[in-house]
Order: structure tokens, then sequence, then C-alpha cells
């Protein structure tokens, strides 16, 4: 049994099934027209995102991605304000001007989700160095996915970092697709975290679907790059239950593998992990997932209270 | 708890999707999250899965129907719940500020709008700026500038008392070499007219000239101007879309003609114009139009729109093309009034001097084809108009009065109506009203 | 106050518009492609690894796309980074971490970001380094919201408007000028000289038609007004120094003046900043005042070639400068 206490199982439970509520109230809402644009729904990757984060420092950075939903509520957030983003409103965490794929507070260490794949590599390493020159003592997270690991910014910004030394730990959500086509075609290796040995730094796999194990790992890599040993590459594999986004009809695979991944579902394995340890009982968790539930039906009545941004608005924050 | 199952909005663009089949039955119980029903969006086909657990109650949209986004399309509830009659509106936070909204974006984006006159004169923005102040009529002014732009110091030299010119005349003189300084000039305060140049070269008609330039047997492919273009687009529109018929009635011109007689001198005097019978039937015309207000109607769509005032458009033939400039208020006007009207909108059609909103906005149109001895004609209504007066030519005829063998002066009316506003009867008592008025003309200046 | 005034090369006045901006913030430092130990690939920053040593004078690897990105990320999170891309052709590798990153940021968090980075990059053509070293983009960064772009045209401009970039709060992208880097001109030494991002300057004064110029054509507009000057005619010289923001009201003001104007520039005609400042014209007050075609002089549409007397006649020479006006003026 690994060494986390109890509050923090509660709260990674908490969070992973705020996560899980709010990824299906987003669908809920899309259906209907009321969330407009895109969006891209982490259900499945709930472990990864949520407990990466909860094992860093409060005051560590991130920078997330366009699905990014589970990473931003793990970094710790007010529900109200990211759903009111998600319908657009002025209470919004970005004044209902950024929407799902840009949710960021900066103030609080989460530096944007990004609507360009790899669009958060460059960026990760700049936010370290700040951290190096300024030694502040914080790390970077970037998030990103296998598919961005297709792209140059992965590469410039995995060498600079490392040979700079920068405190950041690239995380790449292994979720087996980039949008409809398969790892197999995209890459000709098995495992993204290969791809670390050719910038000399660390590379490790985890199962992104356990929560234990991925807290345990990221902490122990924050650790490691906290104390100024360079960058690490953390691949955390892991599985998106929906489509790429809300108009995908999924003819890229099967629907038994779809299955298959859903009894690996990571919300269970934790409820599982809590109970079989006697961390928590049955009761405690249920009351958990019912808090999560009402805390996105909160969410969503603050939302629906909110006023729209007044149309002013519109030129302003253009440039400071 | 019921719950409606919508056509889901899957993808930004989606409008509406096509139910391919139901996998369930309406009865049949459903998982969350099992399949539900196939449906066909724009791009491919689709699972829809149960939002919720519960039996299928009922099915509003069948297998192969189209339906908008967000449509309730069925219900899932317990077996004893009670579907809501009609269809169930989707739950959509309500924009109040919309509309508010939508008014401040427009003056977000507002921008100025300018009447462009349309002559083609070419001249610097500050020339035209500078003669409009002065109150300089551009087509006076020579330019200095490259292709004869007139420039700001062109405006600053003009003199009023400089040679005046019409732009026809002046195209034709610089056509036939002709120096348009040693041509005297007969229109109003000594300007050079296009007769004045056809005088001064010794030909009556131009076209006549250029007619014998044309070799006999060949064909001409003129491209349309976009004048001609819009005529033709227009009077097609009109032709095909409105049932017409045409009324036609013989008026005495005995006594209008007397009157114009009578005034003319008068009218002359005080206004330095000549006044015509076309004056006095535009005259006529308004009369009749306040009293037949239907014959003045605008079609608009399903909606006749009727006018309590008189905006008479006049047709106006120039060699290319035809325009229907518009008398506004021509209603309120006296016979002086109209006759400094129709001249000073003739005028300046035949010069192209018209802002775009004097060819717009006429409730009724006159067309006269009498200075060609035109008899009767069948004039083509000016939409959005319902309907179209043709003046033809008068002419002496031989008249039965009393039992006496008479000589008068005769012009034939032509009125063509819109069947679909006027029917027979509205358009020949309007018709009897004019008769009586150009016959009794004095009843007019009452 | 320090009224002095010194005579230095432009890139003297950028390399002493940085240090005087490092010494003075902390948060300021610089990174790019050989611009520590070597100097920066035109010896623009010579000297500076010296004074400020590794930590602060930041050599990278050849990563366009990461340096760029690397100033955005520092700049969001509280430093004031200066990132050199060695020739303006090259940031086209780091597009998105400048159009889609830096430009947008503060805009898509709903204000709750700023990003103090300045791009510095050497723009233009004469040189002899052909069409992928040569070229004069700035439109393209000109119609990207969040971005600003300043192109100075003289050793003070250069400095006034570096250190006015460095402390703006926006990503600034701060075009230098190859070809002028070796013209010497007198500029203030006072540290706190600051030329605010947006507005223009009257280089010369005039009253019978304005150029609007800037960058490397500027000193040939001088040079031509001046000539034209002792031929009676009197030319207005307008150098808008910040293309974003724009000075409208400067441009505006001189052709409303003198009803003739004609634009100047070394980029592309085809969808040209020239271009924008025609409309600009064309849409104001002073349209009413225009006493003869508004007439562009711009780059033509090719790449920039290398035989030199092809490379020449690629940018508009003295001589089509001269032609330009005297034609405006139907002379």
């Amino acid at each position: 049994m690994a060494d986390i206490s109890k509050d923090i199982l509660k709260e990674m439970y908490k969070r992973m099934n705020e996560a899980r509520a709010f990824e299906e109230k987003v669908s809920y809402f899309f259906a209907r027209g009321m969330v407009h644009g895109t969006t891209h729904l982490s259900i499945g990757q709930e472990a990864s995102g949520v407990a990466s984060c909860m094992a860093l420092n409060n005051d560590d950075l991130i920078t997330s991605t366009h699905r990014g939903h589970s990473q931003v509520i793990g970094k710790g957030i007010d529900l109200n304000k990211m759903v009111a983003e998600l319908l657009g409103k002025y209470t919004g965490y970005c004044k209902g001007k950024g929407g799902s794929m840009h949710i960021a507070d900066v103030d609080a260490g989460n530096l944007g989700a990004n609507g360009v794949v790899g669009g958060g590599h460059g960026i990760s390493v700049g936010a370290a160095l700040t951290q190096q020159m300024k030694k502040t003592g914080k790390i970077v997270l970037c998030f990103f996915g296998d598919g961005a690991s297709n792209e140059g910014s992965f590469h410039e910004a995995l060498n600079l970092a490392s040979v700079w030394k920068l405190p950041v730990i690239f995380y790449c959500e292994n979720n087996l697709y980039g949008m409809s086509v398969p790892q197999g075609k995209a890459m000709n290796i098995k495992d993204v975290a290969d791809r670390a040995s050719s910038y000399g730094i660390p590379g490790y796999i985890i199962d992104g679907n356990d929560a234990v194990e991925v807290y345990t790992k990221v902490g122990e890599v924050a650790k490691y790059v906290r104390e100024g040993n360079g960058p690490v590459l953390i691949e955390s594999k892991t599985y998106r239950w929906l489509g790429h986004s809300k108009s995908d009809a999924q003819i890229y695979r099967t629907k038994e593998e779809v299955e298959e991944w859903k009894k690996k579902c990571p919300i269970k394995r934790l409820r599982s992990y809590l109970i079989e340890n006697k961390i928590m009982t049955e009761e405690e968790l249920d009351r958990i997932e019912k808090d999560a539930k009402q805390a996105i039906e909160d969410a969503v009545e603050f939302a629906n209270n909110s006023p729209n941004p007044p149309i002013e608005t519109i030129t302003e924050d253009v440039y400071a | 708890m019921i719950t409606e199952v919508i056509m889901p909005k899957a993808g930004m663009d989606m409008q509406e999707g096509t139910i391919v089949k139901w996998m369930k039955k309406e009865g049949e119980y459903v998982e969350q999250g099992e399949v539900l029903l196939e449906i066909i969006t724009d791009k491919v086909n689709m699972e829809v899965e149960a939002e919720t657990s519960g039996y299928l109650l009922k099915i509003l949209r069948n297998a192969g129907e189209k339906v908008p986004v967000i449509t309730t399309i069925g219900y899932l509830g317990e077996k004893d719940d009670k579907v809501p009659e009609g269809e169930g509106t989707p739950d959509i936070a309500e924009d109040s500020k919309k509309e508010e909204n939508e008014e401040v974006a427009k003056t977000l984006y507002k921008e100025e709008i300018r009447t462009v006159s349309i002559d083609k004169v070419r001249a610097t923005p500050v020339a035209r700026r500078i003669a409009r102040e002065k109150g300089i009529d551009l087509f006076n002014i020579k330019g200095s500038g490259p292709k004869g732009r007139i420039q700001k110091i062109d405006v600053e030299n003009y003199k009023e008392n400089e040679l005046k010119v019409t732009p026809l005349a002046r195209r034709i003189a610089e056509i036939e070499g002709v120096d348009i300084n040693t041509v005297a000039g007969s229109g109003l305060a000594g300007k050079v007219t296009k007769e004045d140049v056809m005088k001064a070269l010794g030909k009556e008609e131009i076209k006549e000239t250029k007619e014998e330039k044309v070799e006999e047997e060949n064909t001409k492919v003129i491209p349309m101007s976009n004048m001609r273009k819009i005529i033709a687009q227009r009077m097609s529109e009109s032709y095909f879309t409105a049932p017409t018929f045409t009324l036609n009635m013989e008026v005495d011109m005995e006594k209008s003609l007397e009157l114009r007689k009578e005034v003319k001198d008068h009218i002359l005097k005080e206004t330095g114009k000549k006044v015509t019978i076309t004056d006095i039937v535009l005259l006529a015309t308004t009369k009749a139009l306040m009293k037949h207000p239907y014959v003045n109607a605008s079609l608009d769509g399903d909606n006749i729109i009727l006018h309590d005032y008189v905006n008479l458009a006049v047709a106006v033939g120039l060699d290319e093309g035809l325009l229907t400039p518009v008398i506004k208020n021509a209603h309120k006007m006296t016979l002086t009034e109209m006759v400094i009207a129709a001249k000073d909108i003739q005028e300046r059609t035949m010069k192209m001097k018209l802002s775009p909103d004097e060819l717009q906005g006429s409730t009724f149109t006159v067309s006269s084809l009498g200075m060609f001895g035109i008899s009767h004609f069948n004039p083509i209504i000016n939409q959005p108009n319902s309907a179209i007066l043709g003046v033809n030519a008068i002419t002496e005829k031989v008249v039965p009065i009393d039992g006496e063998i008479k000589i008068k002066p005769m012009m034939t009316l032509s009125l063509t109506l819109d069947h679909r506003v006027i029917d027979g009867v509205i358009g020949a008592k309007f018709l009897q009203e004019m008769k009586y008025l150009l016959e009794n003309p004095m009843t007019m200046l009452i | 106050m320090n009224y002095e005034m010194k005579e230095m090369t432009y890139k003297d006045a950028v390399n002493l518009a940085m240090r005087e901006e490092m010494r003075r913030d902390e948060e300021v430092f610089l990174m790019g492609e050989d611009v520590g130990l070597y100097g920066g690939a035109f010896g623009v920053s010579v000297g500076m690894l010296e004074e400020f040593g590794e930590d602060r004078v930041r050599d990278t690897p050849i990563s366009e796309a990461v340096i760029a990105g690397a100033g955005a990320g520092a700049a969001v999170t509280g430093m004031r980074p200066i990132v050199e891309i060695m020739f303006m052709d090259f940031t086209t590798i780091a597009m998105d971490s400048l159009v889609n990153q830096a430009a947008k940021m503060r805009y898509m968090f709903g204000g709750k970001a700023k990003v103090p980075m300045t791009l510095r990059c050497p723009g233009g053509s004469g040189t002899g380094a052909a069409a992928q070293h040569s070229q004069s983009l700035e439109a393209w960064f000109c119609h990207v919201p969040g971005l600003k772009v300043v192109v100075p045209g003289t050793a003070a401009d250069a400095k006034g408007l570096l250190k006015a970039a460095i402390r703006d709060d926006n990503p600034v992208v701060f075009v230098e000028q190859k070809t002028l880097y070796k013209e010497k001109g007198m500029v203030p030494v006072d540290e706190d000289f600051i030329i605010p991002l947006g507005k223009g300057e009257i280089k010369k004064e005039g009253t019978d038609v304005t150029v609007v110029s800037y960058g490397r054509m500027l000193p040939r507009v001088l040079k031509v007004a001046e000539e034209l000057e002792k031929e009676g005619i009197s030319v207005e010289v307008v150098d808008p120094r910040t293309l974003v923001p724009l000075d409208k009201e400067i441009i505006i003001n001189s052709v409303i003046k003198t009803g003739r104007v004609v634009l100047v520039n070394e980029a592309c005609k085809t969808g040209g900043y020239i271009g924008e400042i025609a409309s600009v014209i064309a849409e104001s007050e002073a349209f009413d005042y225009l006493d003869a075609p508004i007439l562009r002089l711009a780059g033509l549409d090719v790449p920039i070639p290398y035989n030199p007397e092809l490379e020449k006649a690629a940018v508009p020479s003295e001589e089509q400068i001269r032609a330009g006006i005297l034609k405006v003026m139907n002379r």
C-alpha cells in the first residue's frame, strides 16, 4: 500500500468524480446546443489528469491541453467559474472569451489549456526558465498527448529544457489515438517515453488509469526535478472513452475495445483500492460521489444565473 | 422522472439530423449509455446513447424523419410517468440581452453612409468638396490634371461667367473637332447645348450621321450598359409578375390648351420656364390620384400599401436608356410649382445629376410619348407602383357634338393597371376623373 | 534628465537600449541563436555576455519555435524576455508561438495575463543573402491583433523605441533593418529616453506633398526630399515608426495639409502595410482634401533575387521615389 494520506486520497476521489460529472454535464449541454464550438471530453482519463496535478505543490504551474478538463480540475479550480466559461458567461475564468479550449488561471499557476496541439511545449519551457532564473523553487508540468509528441515543438522544447536543466515535467497522456489515427500509424515506437533518451533525460511509463501510481510516480519525479536535475518525460497510458470531439462517430475503433477500457475505469479502480485497504467506507465514497454531482449542479446554476459578457467587452484586453 | 430524448447537436455546424433507426420499441427498457437510436448527421452515421436509464415511453419522430437539432424526439421515464402533451421545449437558457447586444454590435461596425451623386466628372476629392461648398457645377470646369482630371486649382480659378456647356455638347464638340468657344449657346443663360453644336456642324441629328457609318447587312454586338441591364431586369420582372391590362380613353384637350395659352406668359415671367401640356396632365394626375388611392398604391408581397401622398415618377428617355426620376410630394403642388419641379428634374436627369434617392420612392408613373406622335400604347408598370399612365399625342379629330361635326384636339390616355391590386372599374373611374379634370382644367386651379 | 546627444550607429543604439534596460530591470534578459559569445549574427549584442553573464545573455539551440514559445512562457510568468530571431525570415518557424500563443493569451484568458516580450529580428534586403534571408514580413504581424509592430528607421528611434518595447506589457515584434545597422545618427544618451509606441514623427516638414515611409526606405525618401526642395517642391516626410499601433493622426493631418500623398516601403506591394495606410487615409477626413490619387511605391511581388542588380531592382530606388513624387505633383 502506497503512503498517501487519507485526506489526499479523499480529495483525489472527489476531484476525479467532479471531473467525470463535469464532462457528463458538458456532453449534455453540447447535445442541446448550449455549449457552442466544439469540446473534447476526458472521460476515462480522470486519474491521469487529477492525480498528476495533485502530486504537485499548490503553487507549481501547469500548461494544459484541449482535452484538459480533468487536468485543471485536478489542479484545483473554482467549478463555478469553469462551468460559466464553458457556457460563455462573463463570470467565467476568461470572461466568456476563451471557452473550453482556453481555460486558464495564470495567478493559480494554470497557464492555460491550448487549442494548438503541442502549443504548450514552448510556454512550459519559458515558464520553467522563469522559475530557474528567479529561483522560486517551483516546477512546471506540461501536459500533452501522444499526438503532440510528433510535433516539432516537442523536440525543440525537450531539447532546450534538457540543455538548460529546466524544472519541467513533460507529461504525455497517451490515449492511443491522435483524433482518429492510432498511435501505431503515427510513430514507429510503442512507448513515447523512449523518446526521452534522445534528449538525455529520464523517461518513465505509468498506468494512467491508476490514480495511486500516477500520484506516487509524479511525486517522485517532481522531487527530482525540483532539485535541479533537469526535465523528465512521463508517459501516462490511458484511454478516452468518448470520441475525439462531439462530432466523432468513432469508426476507427471497435466497441469491444472501448468496452475493455471502460472496465479499467479509473474512478472504480480508486474506489476499490480505498475499500480494499479499508481507507474509506462505501458510505463515505457514495457521499463524495453525490457531493461531486451536486457541486456540478450548483456550478451550473451559478453559470445559468450569470450574465453574458457585454458586447462592449469585445474589444477589451486585446492589449495590456 | 421523465426525460426527453432529443436530436443531439453533434458538431458545431450541425443544424439537423435524420433518424435512421430506433434500437428500442416504445415500452422497452434502456440502460444509461445503451444505444437508443441511430442518426445521420450531415457528415456521418452516429449512435445516440440513452442519457439516463428508463423505459422508452414514447417515440415522437420516426425513422426517416429529418429533425432540427435539440428537438424532442421521444421520452424516457418510469412506467407510470405521464408523457407531456405536444412536443417538449428544450431547456435552453434565454439570452435576454440578445437584442440589446445586436444594437450595440451595430454601433461597433457603424459605417458612414455617403450619398454619392451619379455624375461622371473626373475630379479629385478636394476639387469635389470645394465645388460642393461653393455650389459650382463641376461639369462647367475644365480639368488641368492628367486625363482632364479637375483639381483643386481648377475649381479655385473657375469664374462663374465662364462658358457654360452641357456635357453632351462638350463630348460631341470634342469628337467632331468643333471649337466650343465659337458656338453660340441657346440654352438657359446662354448655355451651349447639343443642338447648338449640331447646328454649328451643319447636322441636325447626330444619330443619323452615326447610322450612316454602319454598313448595311452588318450586325453589331453591343454589350448592355449597366443602365440597360437594370432596365432589362426591372421591365422583365414587372412584365412577368404583374397581370396587366390597359384602358384607353380619349380626352378633349381644347380647354387645357386654352388654359396653357392663358397662363403661359405669366408663368414664364414668374419662373423662366415654359408651361407644357405635360405639366397640366401631371397636375391632373396628382389630383385624380388623391381621389383614387388604389391607383396610387404599392404592392409589397401580400400587402397593398396605400399612400396619402403622391410621389410622381416621370419617365425620361436618354440616349443610353430610360430613367424615372421622382417628383416628391407632387400632390401639394400648384401648376407653377409643378412646372418648376418637372423642368428641374428633367434637366438634371438629362445631365445625369440625380442623387440616388431621387430615383426611388415613387407611387405612380407617367410616361409621355405624345411629342413623337404616338396615338396609344401599353406602358409597362414601374414596380412597386400598381399602375402607369401613358400620355399620347394631341391630334385634331372630327368629333360629332350635339349632331354637329366639330374638329377637336383629342388626346388618348393609356392607363396600364396591375390586376392584382386594381380592377377595371377603379381604373375606368380614375380615367373618367382625368377626363373631367382635363376638360374642365379651371377646376384644378380652385 | 540628460540632454546630451551622442553620435552612434543604429546597431550600437539597439545594443545600448538593451543594456540600459537590463541594468535597470533584473527581469529583462536576452536569448537567441549566437547572441552570447559571438555577439549576434550582426554583432548587435557584442559585449553583453561579458557585462551580464550567461544567465541573462543566453545562447539557444537553433530552435526558433521554442525560442519564441519560451519567450511567451517566461513573459507570462513574470520575466521580460528579449528574444532574437536571427533573420526575420525565420519567424516563420516561430509563428505558432507568436501568433497563436503570445498574441492571444491575454484576450483568451479574459485579460488575466500579460506577455511583456520583445521579439527582435532584422529584416530587409540589400545584403546579397537572397530569398530566405531578405524579406520584409512586417505586414504579417500587423494583421494579428495582440501584437505590436515597430520598425525604426534611425539610430535614435531604434534606441527610444526598443526601450519602450521592452517596457511594454505586450508582445512586440521589433523589426531592425540590416542595411541600417551601420548608419550613424545622433542619439540621446538619457537612460529614460523613451519613444512611446504609436507615436509617429515628421522627419521633414513640407507643404506640397506628403511621403509616408519607414525603415530602410526612410533615408532614401529623405534624400530625395532634400533634392526636390531645391527644385521648388516642398515634401513632408512622415515616419509612423510604429506600425501597430499606428499614429493615424499624424498621417491624416499631413495629408490634409498637402493634399497629395506617396507611400513608400520595401515590402512586396500586394498585401503590404502601406496598402493599409492608404485605406486609413481614404477612409478619413483627409479624403476630401486629396488632390491626386494615393500612390504606393513598394517592392516588386517577387522573392528577393541574388544577383546584385536584380536585388536592387526589387525594391524602390531613389530614382523611383523621385519619379513617384513628381507624378503625384503632375510634374
